[in-house]
């Protein structure tokens, strides 16, 4: 189930900045709040930059300036990526400071929707793109200490043959004196690069596994043509011993950092699409298991900037090959839900010339990509609007996940036309969805088309796997190969069978159940009960029938007659079952267990004595806040959200 | 007339639309009128304060448009009547109620008009700002704020150039290649490019020099990276006016500095350090009284 926002406020319906390069960070303790930051200046030109507030799961959003910046600054702020600890509420955000230039910042928020300015833990220069994680001590003596680890490019090594690869690191954040220590993680010569890339992103595992990948940069020439190998290391406990993120070495020179890819080559500063390119990195770590890690890294291919994923499955020791390799895309995403579920978030362009467009994917996969689902989440021209600075886009984007929910920014072309958006969108500023024309807060004055920040979520409907005894399978409802039918499954007439589908012995045929050519392996048990009507094909002619198979008259009489034994008749069964619309429901399809994004309210509605979606559905939000001591803003949102799942479930 | 009505009506309609949120009951107003002189700061001092000035009627206390306010007695719902100085953006909200957050000690009654000296909060649905200070919307009152508000831009140009080292007027005729070799790489870098300028005058007033140098050299941020969006950006033949320098010398030789340029070399990377030549002859009689 998606849901995409374009998150302008509508009180700036008149806005037209490049809202470019947007981060998310959502509070793991209360999925309802989320943070999200990009090149927004605050509306009135003043002195902090805003970051957008949603306090409701991303269906409202409101800006709040409180990080410190300069008055007057176009983007608001520099590079920024905010992050919650995952218990405690608390906020921080690593960026690149007004005034100055590669002035890293560290702050924090205790409230990140109070109007008060972050405060600052560390303020130094020579610094490029920080890239902040944070997660509090689930456990253990440190239980409920923050850890913030910031990737950054740290100039302010000293030369030559600069290792600038570091990880900016604290034990607890959010303490008085966070104490941050800055980690360098190069452990090999960068050559006449003499430093490293500016991308260094690390991920944190609650079991105290922190991963780091960054682009150990080996050669540069004049045009910067960069030559660079991708690295990850490894530390195993939360990079609190003496010798952090050294837990994995390559092979090949048994240094520090195993190497991911080597060689690869782009250009810094390149271009593609309006946007300008140089080298782009994502990392995730199962939350279940930390030794599974995916990595995301682009190179250029055969002259076209191409995106790669590659896994491993032993804590970084072994890679895989690409599991997925897109050309022409970059801002990989990566994250992993609570079930496993993999997300690769990206942009990509596709077309040429004047009908270029860039796109907005979400691939999910749970079997590494065997498999996937692509949506795509936007699409637009590529052509549109003009850059007002560099990067257009963003330099990149961000994904992660809360429980089995995606949640995830994009910014792009925010022209309001519903095709250019797949998966639907809700626009909070003014718009016309049929002149396809934004609208300044007067509602008629029509405003240019400019790069707006788009939230995104997706929670994963859980699949039906189970067909229960009363469950009416239709003509249209397709059985694939893998699908499990129980013993009291009752097939209708149209249902059709494929090859692979396993029956089991019990399986019930009804009179018009047509076995095609391609059930020739079916087994019929002695209880198979073949009516009159069943058509048996020729290839069903090996199939062993049993004592009890009753053949009927149609019956081709190639095979071995037994007199029929009729088994006893049983009364027709009464079926429960829930109306809703046209469509028939058994109680059970409609379980409230069964619905994964109204988990958190289940058990709250089963105390309440609310235990099929139905009822959600068709309950008045006054009746609903008042049984459950929700808000009535809350009540009506969860009737909403459960009337969507029931048009899931309709179509 | 029947578009005046239209527009009144349009105004009235904005208004309704706007939720509206309530702590309590209202408190009953103060019976002494303490509004005006809540800071008793100096309406030039709140200007340079102030992004968004406006005059506006108090409709309600402790009250806003806006659900995320946290709600105190100082929360205003506030009509905007006329907008005096304030983003573009913001333009159509004159007419609207917003939210105001007063400051401490400051009073303002129900149903009187104020100027509000204000900076944003929160944008979402309605506007919230925080409140530096206010003043009654009597006569004299409006017409001090008006007229400071009047003279604020020529002030901020007066001001910069008082702070220049040097001011001049001229056309640039050559732009070079600066590159720093040890720089490092990244997609920040500023590109500085230098710019010679053929000098034409040097408005009086604002002169240190005793007598007018017939070229000057600066460097300039030629970068399309974010960082440097603002930072003015020259080719040959662009004419104007340069404010060059600091008097704060610290200040300078920072910037130099990083932009590797010679103790006889400018850097120009403030918007208001220039003014192309349609504005020429505006700043040079401004930054010559």
């Amino acid at each position: 189930m998606f849901n995409v926002v374009n998150i302008i406020p509508n009180a700036l319906s008149g806005e037209t900045s490049q809202d470019s390069e947007p981060n998310i960070a959502v509070n793991p303790a209360n999925a309802n709040e989320i943070a999200i930051s990009a090149f927004t200046p605050d509306p009135m030109g003043g002195a902090n930059a805003p970051i957008f507030v949603s306090i409701d799961g991303g269906t409202s959003w409101v800006l709040n300036s409180i990080v410190p910046s300069q008055a007057g600054s176009a983007s608001g702020t520099g590079d920024i990526t905010p992050r919650f600890g995952s218990s405690g509420n608390r906020f921080y955000a690593g960026i690149l400071r007004r005034p100055g230039n590669l002035r890293l910042n560290v702050l924090r928020a205790a409230n990140f929707s109070a109007p008060n300015t972050m405060t600052i833990l560390v303020d130094r220069n020579q610094v490029d793109q920080p890239f902040t994680q944070a997660m509090t001590v689930p456990s253990g003596p440190d239980a409920g200490d923050d850890r913030v680890y910031i990737g950054l490019n740290d100039f302010a090594v000293a030369g030559p043959n600069r290792r600038t690869a570091t990880v900016e690191t604290s034990l607890d954040a959010g303490a008085a004196n966070a104490g941050f220590t800055s980690i360098r993680i190069e452990t090999r010569s960068t050559g006449n690069a003499n430093q490293d890339g500016p991308q260094v992103r690390p991920v944190i595992h609650p079991d105290g596994t922190v991963y780091a990948v960054f682009y150990g940069w080996r050669a540069a020439d004049p045009s910067l043509n960069i030559t660079s190998d991708v690295v990850i290391v490894r530390d195993d406990n939360w990079a609190s011993g003496n010798s952090p993120f050294t837990a994995l070495a390559d092979p090949s020179d048994n240094a520090a950092g195993r190497l991911i890819a080597t060689g690869v080559q782009f250009r810094f500063n390149g271009t593609l699409a309006q946007e300008r390119l140089g080298g782009d990195l994502s990392i995730t770590v199962n939350p279940n298991n930390s030794s599974e890690v995916y990595v995301a890294f682009c190179d250029v291919q055969s002259g076209v900037y191409t995106l790669h994923v590659r896994r491993s499955t032993d804590r970084g020791v072994t890679w895989s090959a690409d599991l997925r390799t897109i050309g022409s895309a970059k801002n990989p995403a990566l994250a992993i839900n609570a079930g496993g579920m993999v997300g690769l978030a990206y942009q990509c362009v596709t077309g040429t010339g004047n009908t270029q467009r860039w796109e907005t994917h979400l691939e999910t996969t749970t079997n590494a990509f065997t498999a996937s689902n692509d949506s795509v989440l936007a699409t637009v021209p590529a052509n549109a609007p003009a850059p007002l600075f560099l990067p257009y886009m963003g330099d990149y984007m961000h994904m992660m996940a809360v429980g089995s929910t995606f949640y995830g920014v994009f910014s792009t072309n925010n022209t309001p036309d519903p095709a250019n958006f797949p998966q639907g969108v809700t626009f909070l500023r003014n718009h016309d969805f049929t002149t396809r024309r934004l609208l300044a807060l007067d509602g008629t004055t029509e405003v240019r088309v400019s790069i707006d920040p788009f939230f995104f979520s997706f929670t994963p409907v859980r699949p039906i796997t189970r067909f229960t005894r009363i469950t009416e399978l239709t003509r249209l409802t397709r059985i694939t190969r893998l699908t499990q039918l129980t013993r009291l499954t009752e097939l209708t007439r149209l249902t059709r069978l494929t090859e692979l589908t396993r029956l089991t012995q019990l399986t019930r045929f009804t009179e018009f159940t047509r076995l095609t050519q391609l059930t020739r392996f079916t087994e019929f048990t002695r209880l198979t009960e073949l009516t009159r009507l069943t058509r048996i094909t020729g290839l069903t002619r090996f199939t062993p029938l049993t004592s009890l198979t009753r053949l009927t008259r149609l019956t081709p009489p190639l095979t071995r007659f037994e007199p029929p034994v009729r088994p006893p008749v049983e009364p027709p069964q009464v079926r429960p079952f829930i109306r809703f619309g046209n469509t028939i429901f058994a109680p059970e399809d409609l379980a409230l267990s069964r619905f994964e994004p109204l988990e958190d309210a289940v058990a709250e509605l089963e105390a309440a004595g609310i235990t099929t979606l139905d009822q959600v559905v068709t309950a008045e939000p006054q009746v609903l806040s008042a049984l459950l001591q929700y808000s009535h803003e809350d009540a009506a949102r969860l009737i909403e959200l459960a009337q969507s799942l029931m048009r899931t479930m309709r179509h | 007339m029947a578009q005046k009505r239209a527009k009144k009506r349009a105004s009235k309609r904005a208004v309704k639309k706007t939720p509206r949120r309530r702590v309590g009951k209202a408190p009953r107003q103060p019976a002494k009128k303490r509004a005006a002189r809540a800071t008793g700061t100096s309406v030039e001092k709140l200007i340079e304060q102030a992004q968004f000035v406006f005059r506006g009627t108090v409709r309600q206390r402790g009250a806003a448009t806006l659900d995320q306010v946290p709600l105190t007695r100082d929360t205003l719902i506030v009509t905007i009547d006329e907008i005096l100085d304030g983003p573009e953006l913001l333009a159509s909200f004159a007419g609207r109620e917003i939210t105001v957050q007063l400051p401490k000690g400051a009073r303002a009654e129900t149903g009187k008009r104020y100027v509000f000296y204000t900076n944003g909060w929160i944008f979402g649905q309605s506007i919230a700002v925080q409140c530096v200070g206010l003043s009654e919307d009597t006569g004299p009152q409006l017409q001090v704020a008006q007229s400071a508000l009047g003279n604020a831009p020529a002030r901020r140009i007066q001001e910069r150039a008082q702070r220049a080292e040097l001011v001049v007027t001229g056309r640039v005729t050559e732009v070079r290649e600066a590159r720093q070799s040890d720089a490092p790489i990244t997609e920040h870098d500023p590109h500085w490019r230098q710019a010679v300028v053929a000098v034409d005058s040097m408005p009086a007033a604002a002169s240190r020099r005793a007598r007018k140098p017939r070229q000057v050299v600066f460097r300039f941020a030629a970068s399309p990276d974010v960082h440097w969006a603002k930072a003015p950006k020259f080719t040959v033949g662009d004419a104007g006016v340069w404010m060059l320098g600091d008097k704060d010398k610290r200040q300078t030789a920072e910037l130099r500095a990083a932009a590797g340029a010679r103790q006889d070399e400018y850097v120009v990377v403030d918007p208001e350090d220039f003014f192309p030549a349609e504005f020429e002859e505006q700043i040079t009689a401004i930054v010559s009284q």
